[in-house]
């Protein structure tokens, strides 16, 4: 059975590079544009092994979405150069890590398999 | 000399130990002997006297008793009777002889052997008598008063000789013994010393080497700590040890304190650093963070360590690297380099190559150069002081696409880092903002003065057309107001300048993107010089539809090739008049706008998407773009926005065809009345690909 894994942004070109580069190592993945969108789909959703989320997103973004989330899925935040204050605040939200953009598809691989611990 | 360390601290020599093992064995030994001895002795004493007065009693009774028990044997002479009467004293065991004889002396009887038997009848009776090797006393046999005989009785004193002798021999055994013990325990404790000296002599030996060993190889790594920090101390880079949690560790490249100053043991890195660069302190803690959680890949936590910090106005490179190849790492290693004269380099070249591509600007096309300066340098003095955040971003927005067609790509690059950060952080310009980038607009509008020299020379641009056709309707009686009308228009600027301007910004782009040529095609049919100055905000607003049009409007080659087009993108630019009206299009033949990406945006935006007219209304909003990532060029959801603001202040309005993979075309139109503007000719001129 696949790792489930889901990407929340609301870019569908971030969502589609980060699906491209998942599936093609053989994860299963779940989209959702924002904060709000990956709650709901979570619910239908119980076996995500790992969500890779935005921080700046409309609706709920990154850092609500964590204080929003059930503790237990394990969470890598997505972000630019510009934000490491909250990269800081979701750290001190459960955050597990966090990948800067843009992403090499291969280090975002390994460093999906190392979280969920697929080889 | 070996000493022997003990618990308490104190210290012994061997000799010493040797010297009171020997008192002590002696001392033990000597009074054992001397104990014994006299033990002995003194027994010895006792038993002689003791043992002799038992065997005289015995003697003495023996007689007095067997005189009486023998007395009608002795009287009749009947040694049977007498033998018979010697009774238990006959196998009693000290008793050697008995000897009975009758009044006259004859030997009646007699039991064991005893030579010269009346010689005991020598002594008076009652007492005993000593004689070699026994004691003998007799006592006379009377019956009714008359002596019948007399008997004696002989004891054997071996014994007593014998006891005395075992006595002799415990006390010279208990000597010897000593005197063994003595000799045994000398040499034992001789030799256990001189084992353990010997012991002590190799330990010595080995502690020796050992020590020499010790020293020698101190010695050698004292020489290469020497050599090393030697190297660490003449290096040009900085050379640090980090633990996880960002402390320095002690061995360090002495340039370290001449760049940060001093650095107390225990000083995290980022502390080091913070007062100096925050951002840098905050994704340094970040980047440390993410090493000791181990839960990314080691290259990726290492790749997102941030690589450069600035320390007053000296900007440091930054390389990581693990100390060790065990995972999770412990240690890191961190290569600080200065880096500012090779950053000045950079900049000094890139500003060269800036002013080398401002000078050709200049050269080609002075006029339109001067435009764009008036026309940037009044977009900075809008954001010299605060105003509205929207009209603020525009203008950084405006400032930085045109900057980027004339060739200052490092202002460009401000106003687009400016840009980033405002949306990031959704507040306005900030002070510190304002004066950066007010500061660099002031530099490079010292050096661009340089460049430009002396005001140029007013000169009025004639095509040859355009003087003959004046001519030839002077010549055939123009009323005068038609010709001052041409004349005064001749003040104004053909628009294909213009259209030549943005077709140059559109092919460097192209070329910048690695999109190779494109075929530019410039139609003027409208003959209408225009007021420069009035006009330049619209051109510079023309900017972002060119940008958004190479950018991400044309296709790669092989999907255009795959699609039935030309290898090369299509772009057109297009002067129309009709009555009454003035229309400028520009138009390509790339993807076409993406309505969906247009409508999702709108609607997460809040914005109406229901129909055409409300995505063309969406699409000239601010912040949309169907661009998903922001580049230097487009894809904020701004220049579109700009256009259509400059479009209005105009009085014309702007329209959007894009049918999907039909290119895209804006349409702007403005009303047009005035005859002045009319030029003779038309103009259409066309820049093939590759030309």
């Amino acid at each position: 059975m696949p790792t489930k894994i889901m990407i929340i942004d609301d870019s569908a070109m971030v969502r589609t590079q980060v699906s491209r580069a998942l599936s093609g190592a053989g994860f299963t993945v779940v989209e959702a544009c924002d904060g709000a969108d990956g709650l709901e789909k979570l619910v239908a959703n119980v076996d995500v092994s790992l969500v890779v989320c935005d921080v700046n997103m409309p609706r709920m973004n990154g850092i609500e979405f964590l204080e929003h989330v059930q503790p237990g899925v394990p969470v890598v935040m997505l972000t630019t150069e510009g934000q490491p204050e909250l990269i800081a605040r979701a750290r001190v939200l459960g955050a597990k890590a966090w990948i800067l953009k843009p992403f090499k598809p291969d280090m975002l691989v390994a460093a999906a398999r190392k979280l969920t611990g697929t080889t | 000399m070996t000493t022997f360390a003990r618990a308490t601290g104190r210290t012994f020599s061997i000799r010493r130990l040797r010297a009171i093992s020997l008192v002590v064995l002696v001392g033990c030994l000597t009074l054992y002997t001397l104990v014994m001895f006299t033990l002995v002795q003194h027994l010895s004493e006792r038993f002689g006297p003791e043992v002799r007065a038992d065997l005289e009693w015995r003697a003495l009774r023996g007689a007095q008793e067997l005189a009486r028990t023998t007395d009608v044997g002795l009287a009749v002479s009947d040694p049977t009777i007498v033998t018979d009467a010697f009774g238990a004293y006959a196998t009693a065991s000290d008793v050697q002889a008995i000897v009975a004889v009758d009044a006259t002396g004859k030997l009646v009887a007699q039991h064991g052997v005893m030579a010269g038997a009346p010689a005991l009848f020598a002594g008076p009776p009652g007492l005993a008598a000593t004689g070699p090797g026994y004691l003998v006393s007799w006592a006379p046999a009377v019956i009714e008063g008359t002596a019948v005989g007399k008997v004696a009785v002989v004891v054997s004193t071996r014994r007593l000789a014998d006891g005395q002798a075992l006595l002799d021999n415990v006390a010279w055994t208990t000597v010897i013994a000593g005197a063994l013990g003595l000799v045994l325990g000398v040499i034992v404790i001789l030799v256990f010393t001189r084992a353990v000296a010997l012991r002590d002599t190799q330990l010595k030996d080995y502690a020796h080497n050992l020590e020499a060993k010790v020293e020698a190889r101190t010695a050698e790594l004292d020489a290469r700590n020497r050599g090393m920090q030697l190297v660490l101390d003449s290096v040009a880079q900085g050379f640090i040890t980090i633990d996880l949690e960002g402390r320095i560790a002690s061995e360090r490249s002495a340039i370290v304190e001449r760049w940060f100053g001093a650095v107390p043991a225990g000083t995290r890195f980022d502390e080091l650093i913070r007062a100096h660069d925050d951002s840098y302190a905050l994704w340094f803690g970040l980047g440390l963070d993410s090493l000791r959680g181990d839960f990314l890949p080691l290259a990726l936590c290492l790749d997102q360590m941030p690589p450069r910090f600035t320390v007053d106005e000296r900007t440091f490179q930054v390389s990581y690297s693990p100390i060790g190849t065990a995972e999770p790492v412990r240690e890191l290693l961190l290569i600080v380099s200065d880096v500012t004269a090779q950053v000045g380099r950079e900049r000094e070249q890139r500003e060269q190559r800036e002013l080398v591509a401002m000078f050709q600007r200049i050269t080609a096309d002075r006029a339109g150069f001067e435009e764009f300066l008036t026309e940037a340098s009044a977009l900075v003095d809008t954001l010299a002081a605060p105003a509205d955040p929207v009209s603020e971003r525009r203008a950084v927005h405006t400032l930085k696409g045109n900057c980027a067609i004339y060739g200052l790509e490092t202002f460009a690059e401000i106003c687009h880092e400016l840009e980033s950060a405002l949306e990031d952080s959704g507040e306005p310009v900030s002070s510190a903002q304002r004066q950066t980038l007010l500061a660099s607009w002031r530099g490079l509008v010292n050096k661009i003065g340089k460049l430009l020299g002396a005001p140029r020379r007013e000169v009025i641009e004639v095509e040859p057309p355009e003087l003959i056709d004046l001519i030839e309707r002077t010549t055939l009686g123009a009323p005068p107001r038609e010709v001052t009308a041409v004349l005064t228009s001749w003040m104004n600027e053909p628009i294909v300048r213009s259209f030549e301007r943005l077709g140059n910004h559109a092919q460097g782009l192209a070329r910048r993107l690695g999109k190779g040529e494109l075929a530019i095609a410039i139609a003027d049919t409208s003959r209408v010089r225009i007021d420069a100055a009035r006009w330049a905000p619209f051109w510079a607003a023309m900017v972002h539809a060119v940008r958004n049009a190479v950018d991400h409007g044309f296709e790669p080659s092989a999907v255009r090739i795959a699609a039935g087009k030309p290898e090369h993108g299509q772009l057109a630019l297009r002067a129309e008049r009709s009555p009454g009206r003035l229309a400028i299009t520009i138009a390509d033949d790339g993807g076409g706008i993406d309505w969906a990406a247009v409508r999702a945006k709108a609607t997460r935006l809040g914005l109406p998407a229901d129909t055409q007219d409300a995505l063309v209304s969406a699409l000239f909003a601010d912040g949309v773009s169907t661009r998903e990532e922001a580049t230097e060029l487009s894809g904020r959801g701004v220049g579109l926005a700009a256009l259509r603001e400059v479009v209005v202040a105009l009085g014309g309005t702007i329209d959007v065809l894009s049918p999907a993979g039909g290119g895209t075309r804006f349409v702007s139109t403005f009303p047009f009345t005035d005859p002045e503007l009319l030029s003779p000719s038309s103009h259409c001129a066309t820049t093939e690909a590759g030309r």
